[in-house]
């Protein structure tokens, strides 16, 4: 190994050991020019960049929300496997399974009909379940930088659902819970099939009610009621959906 | 998922939490500071940076089935997809350049004075302006050595170069950053 080999050889590990967080042993053969260099190095890795710890905590937030959706699926898949594995595709089993839905779709059709399921203070009250996802494009914004927010509502139950006046009333909501922005909610009436999905978004430009610019900070994302079949149904994001604005330098 | 996080934790010798949530989140602070100087060194505008970071973790968390522990670490694979990600980044923007429009910031983590964060900074941006002059090759090198902490023959697999030339770019890279970087100072 030539002798300039030799000096980046040493260069690399003593900078290894600067990475690692220890200190650099030049050695009696180095020269001016390798100290130097080597302070330098040490130096640079002493100004090294990281990541602002709110965008770290808000990607992590995210990523761990997408793991969940990710192990629930393949959960939902193992069980459906089992399901298939307990009752096998014999034509019996196929002709059971499909009068039990049919007997079942009946008398909830029927007993819906009657009014049981309302509550009157008496009688069970039903909470129809709707599954929110909310995302933004981007997890930190420059002032003025347009916020893409998309929302998906999906019909848990098996049965149609109605909404009025869609979309819902979306609100964003400063870092002390205060509404800085409200969308006001739309006029469409749509029907989710069984485990449907509708979708939305809505694009904010950064401006308060007042049509002021809000100042930089973290927000955070808030649906209002849904108007479901003429009933009021609070909703509410199983994750929160946050970013954050860079304030104007 | 749960296996993959496991393998990842356990090839990259270091012990294996409870539950998935806790392998990924161990796994997580371990890289996010590193992959997100890697892309912090080749692209100085902190937003994009950022957005670009999130991406690498969300390709990682997409793309786990294709990952072999037997061929690669977790680390040069999470690279692997750090540095596509930057080159599509530069694709799609149609130009190479590593100045932005919000330069690096160093992030106090409170032991400095107000003055002593405005002085690294001021220092940070001119390193920034002075790794802006290396090659393409140069930057990407440093950026997997101080960005990424790769050492020296993890840096040679994910760039397909030997690890002697990749000892002889580091040394005459960080060699005219110091050269840049005291005639900016004295500029």
């Amino acid at each position: 190994m030539g002798k300039e080999q030799n000096r980046e050889k040493r260069f690399c590990e003593q900078l290894d050991r600067l990475l690692a967080g220890e200190e650099a042993r030049p050695g009696p053969q180095d020269g001016n020019e390798m100290l130097s260099t080597l302070e330098f190095a040490r130096h640079m890795v002493s100004l090294r960049p990281a990541p602002s710890p709110v965008f770290a905590a808000m990607l992590k937030a995210r990523l761990l929300e997408r793991l969940s959706q990710q192990e629930e699926a393949e959960r939902k898949k193992r069980q459906t496997g089992m399901l298939q594995r307990l009752f096998p595709r014999l034509l019996t089993w196929q002709f059971a399974a499909t009068a039990a839905m049919v007997l079942f779709l009946l008398v909830g059709t029927v007993l819906w009909r009657t009014g049981v399921f309302e509550s009157n203070g008496t009688g069970v009250s039903v909470t129809a379940s709707i599954a929110i996802d909310a995302s933004t494009d981007k997890v930190t914004y420059r002032p003025g930088e347009v916020v893409q927010i998309k929302v998906d509502l999906r019909n848990t139950t098996s049965e149609p659902m109605k909404i009025d006046h869609f979309p819902p009333i979306i609100s964003l909501m400063s870092d002390s819970g205060q509404p800085v922005y409200t969308f006001a909610e739309g006029t469409r009436t749509v029907v989710l099939a069984p485990d449907g999905v509708a979708s939305f978004t809505v694009a904010w430009n950064q401006r308060d009610d007042k049509g002021a610019a809000v100042p930089g900070g973290r927000y955070s994302v808030e649906l209002e009621d849904l108007d479901l079949q003429g009933r009021a149904i609070r909703l509410k994001l199983t994750n929160p959906v946050q970013f954050e604005i860079h304030p104007v330098q | 998922m749960i296996l993959f996080w496991i393998w990842a934790l356990a090839f990259d010798g270091k012990g294996v939490p409870g539950t998935t949530a806790e392998a990924f989140a161990a796994l997580y602070e371990r890289f996010l500071p590193k992959v997100f100087r890697f892309v912090n060194y080749r692209i100085a505008d902190t937003d994009t940076a950022e957005n670009l970071t999130s991406l690498v973790f969300e390709k990682a968390l997409t793309k786990f089935d294709t990952y072999k522990s037997d061929k690669a670490a977790f680390s040069t694979w999470v690279f692997s997809i750090a540095r596509n990600v930057v080159t599509d980044h530069f694709r799609d923007r149609g130009k190479m350049q590593t100045v932005g429009l919000k330069h690096a910031e160093s992030v106090s983590d409170g032991r400095l004075s107000p003055d002593e964060h405005l002085v690294r900074t001021e220092e940070l941006q001119k390193l920034m302006g002075s790794i802006a002059s290396l090659s393409g090759q140069e930057k990407d090198i440093i950026a997997l050595k101080f960005g990424g902490e790769l050492t020296n023959r993890q840096i040679a697999r994910n760039t397909g170069l030997s690890e002697t030339n990749v000892g002889t770019i580091i040394y005459r890279a960080v060699r005219k950053l110091r050269s840049s970087f005291m005639e900016s100072r004295h500029g």
